[in-house]
């Protein structure tokens, strides 16, 4: 009751600025849109979609690996083999793919595994510059490649940069909307007083973070309407949405980032300094959690960094549960992660944040 | 209570010790950095105090009921300004178990007709006005205000003070802080003055007066600048110096006083270019409590 009221009128505070609609809801279409269109959202060709997995072939290409071991760091460089998974192919800058019996004798498919299927538009360039020709011709007659390798029309839904770059940034909104704004608002209520008022009254520190956060998350979520509806207008993205899993990622994710940002407020006082802080931070997970690039086509650096950057695990969630239709098994990973980044904030922001400046 | 306070070496608040009865408004009075403020966070449970002990209602500070029961207006620019008057209001009252109707708090506060407008839109007296509706809109049985009028004009002052009018007819117990003596002496029953930490003097209006040894307030101002005199004055009197030249001195025997003043004025050649008997007010005890420091 209480949380419910605050929401509503902490919610109405923000849809009636101006400066705030803007932040909340052009800025990201504003990004997808120029974004896209630089990128392009014809980056991807119907010759490279997502099929199943056929394990039988693997082993016949592993056969092949092996027999051309002493030429894989030359001109099989492009496959090797991950041994744990057994069935994946690693193409040159990493992008994970799937090689399977086409339906004629003699011929491959390059299948890219469901997992990164949203890189189908680099995977093509890549195959491209690749020449297939030319490997065809080397290894002509051997082992390895007693078949035809071309890339293959099949059924299925083909992915564009636009869908990579939709998750992302609702991802990336969401963070803003937690280290951006949400420290700003909550420095700017306290060193305007209006928090202070708060300790007057019944209201529990529990309660106004709370209500903070599901403000933050309605705010969040009419972003991310605003953006798939730019995105189906503009691009003509279509979606695929496993409702429970959306919610279920969407809210971890509104409540990791958010006690994230109360952290923040709690332990920075200034504007400026809150600014600054949200700046880098933002800087460092956009780039770092493969929101505009993929992270397969930066340096392997910034790959290892990306392993603890939690945007990476929400983007992936929200494309996993809004673009591709999978269910929460899918996304578990993504989930424990932003349940884990929650509870470790959430423990620290109780003994920092305060409602009035320190005295 | 007994209360000290510390800021580092910086000692606030010297073992401060008051009551508040029921229903009265208790002001407190001093220069900035006397301690006004530091006391009135302290017992609306902001800020922590180094030792002593005090109750509200009979509890701590920080206890439920006691939140329920107490209304603060600070001087909060009201960041949500987006809001409607309406809006604010019933966001607050909705953080209490016990309510006053909206319309009653609005006209309690002078603010009738404004109820739709936007909280940014309100003028600087309206806010303030305001202010006190948000504390009061849970029918609090103590209200704290700290500097309610700092900033506003004659006319919303006025409007201000009206409001606190209706509070204290309502039996509402106000802690009130100011700077401004006129406001203190209209409002208060009793008045505390505090320096440097320490409370000097308490008591009501008239009672202070009194306790100070004031009976007459004798202004002057000479035509020209007159040190050697002043410093004269200075020796038997206390005095007081004013705006642009003008002085006052304190008396209890305004008769023999002013002969004096007089006679020396006169035996040094002095020309006197404006001269006034009156009734000393509050601010004269604060001057004297205090020795004239803002």
């Amino acid at each position: 009751m209480i949380i419910g009221n605050l929401v509503k009128y902490l919610f109405l505070q923000e849809s009636r600025s101006m400066q705030s609609l803007f932040w909340m809801l052009l800025f990201p279409v504003f990004l997808l849109v120029l974004f896209g269109f630089i990128f392009g959202q014809e980056g991807f060709r119907e010759d490279s979609v997502i099929v199943g997995v056929d394990p039988a072939v693997f082993e016949e290409i592993e056969r092949g690996a092996r027999t051309f071991q002493g030429e894989q760091d030359t001109a099989l460089n492009f496959i090797t083999l991950d041994p744990a998974e057994g069935k994946t192919a690693l193409f040159e800058n990493r992008i994970y793919a799937y090689i399977t019996r086409g339906p004629e004798d003699r011929e491959y498919r390059v299948l890219i595994t469901e997992r990164y299927r949203q890189f189908s538009f680099l995977l093509t360039s890549i195959l491209d510059r690749m020449n297939i020709d030319f490997y065809a011709e080397k290894f002509k007659g051997r082992e390895f490649f007693p078949y035809t390798l071309e890339l293959a029309t099949l059924e299925g839904r083909s992915y564009s940069y636009v869908y990579y770059l939709l998750a992302g940034i609702a991802g990336i909104s969401l963070m803003l909307n937690c280290f951006f704004a949400l420290p700003q608002i909550i420095i700017t209520y306290r060193n305007q007083g209006f928090l202070k008022r708060f300790i007057f009254t019944p209201l529990s520190k529990v309660d106004f973070t709370l209500s903070l956060i599901i403000e933050r998350s309605i705010v969040g979520l009419l972003q991310i309407g605003f953006l798939a509806a730019a995105a189906r207008l503009i691009f003509d993205v279509r979606f695929s949405i496993n409702p429970g899993a959306f919610r279920l990622v969407y809210f971890a994710g509104a409540a990791a980032f958010g006690v994230v940002g109360f952290f923040l407020a709690g332990v920075l006082q200034s504007i400026e300094a809150s600014a600054a802080v949200a700046q880098i931070l933002n800087m460092l997970f956009m780039f770092t959690g493969g929101i505009f690039l993929p992270l397969e086509m930066m340096p392997p650096f910034f790959s290892r960094i990306s392993k603890i950057n939690p945007v990476l695990y929400l983007s992936h969630g929200i494309n996993s549960a809004m673009l591709m239709g999978r269910g929460i098994a899918d996304i578990k990973n993504d989930l424990y992660i932003l349940a884990g980044i929650f509870c470790v904030f959430l423990t620290v922001t109780v003994f920092t944040f305060r409602y009035n400046r320190k005295l | 209570m007994n209360l000290y306070k510390s800021y580092g070496k910086k000692k606030v608040l010297k073992g401060i010790s008051f009551n508040v009865r029921r229903g009265e408004v208790f002001t407190l009075i001093g220069p900035n950095g006397s301690g006004k403020t530091t006391i009135m966070e302290i017992l609306e449970g902001v800020r922590t105090y180094n030792s002593g002990s005090f109750t509200i209602l009979g509890k701590n500070t920080g206890d439920r009921e006691v939140r329920e029961k107490i209304g603060v207006a600070i001087q909060d620019s009201h960041s949500l300004s987006h809001l409607r008057v309406s809006e604010l209001l019933a966001m607050y009252s909705k953080l209490y178990t016990r309510t006053l109707p909206l319309e009653e708090v609005i006209r309690s506060v002078h603010l009738t007709g404004k109820e739709r407008q936007m909280v940014r839109n309100l003028s600087g007296g309206e806010k303030q006005l305001l202010n006190i509706a948000v504390a009061i809109v849970h029918d609090p049985q103590i209200v704290f205000l700290d500097e309610p009028s700092t900033g506003l004009d004659p006319e919303a002052r006025r409007r201000l003070w009206s409001s606190m009018g209706i509070l204290k007819e309502q039996g509402k117990t106000i802690l009130l802080t100011t700077h401004n003596m006129e406001e203190a002496e209209l409002l208060s029953d009793r008045v505390a003055i505090l320096k440097d930490g320490i409370l000097r003097s308490l008591g009501s209006p008239e009672d202070l007066l009194k306790e100070a040894g004031m009976n007459k307030r004798i202004d002057f101002e000479f035509n020209e600048s007159e040190d050697g005199i002043i410093s004269i004055l200075q020796d038997r009197f206390q005095l007081k110096k004013g705006h642009a030249g003008s002085y006052s001195i304190f008396t209890m025997n305004v008769e023999d006083d002013m002969k004096y003043f007089l006679s020396i004025t006169s035996s040094a050649g002095i020309s006197i270019r404006s001269l006034s008997i009156h009734v000393p007010d509050l601010e004269d005890v604060y001057f004297v409590c205090t020795g004239g420091e803002g």
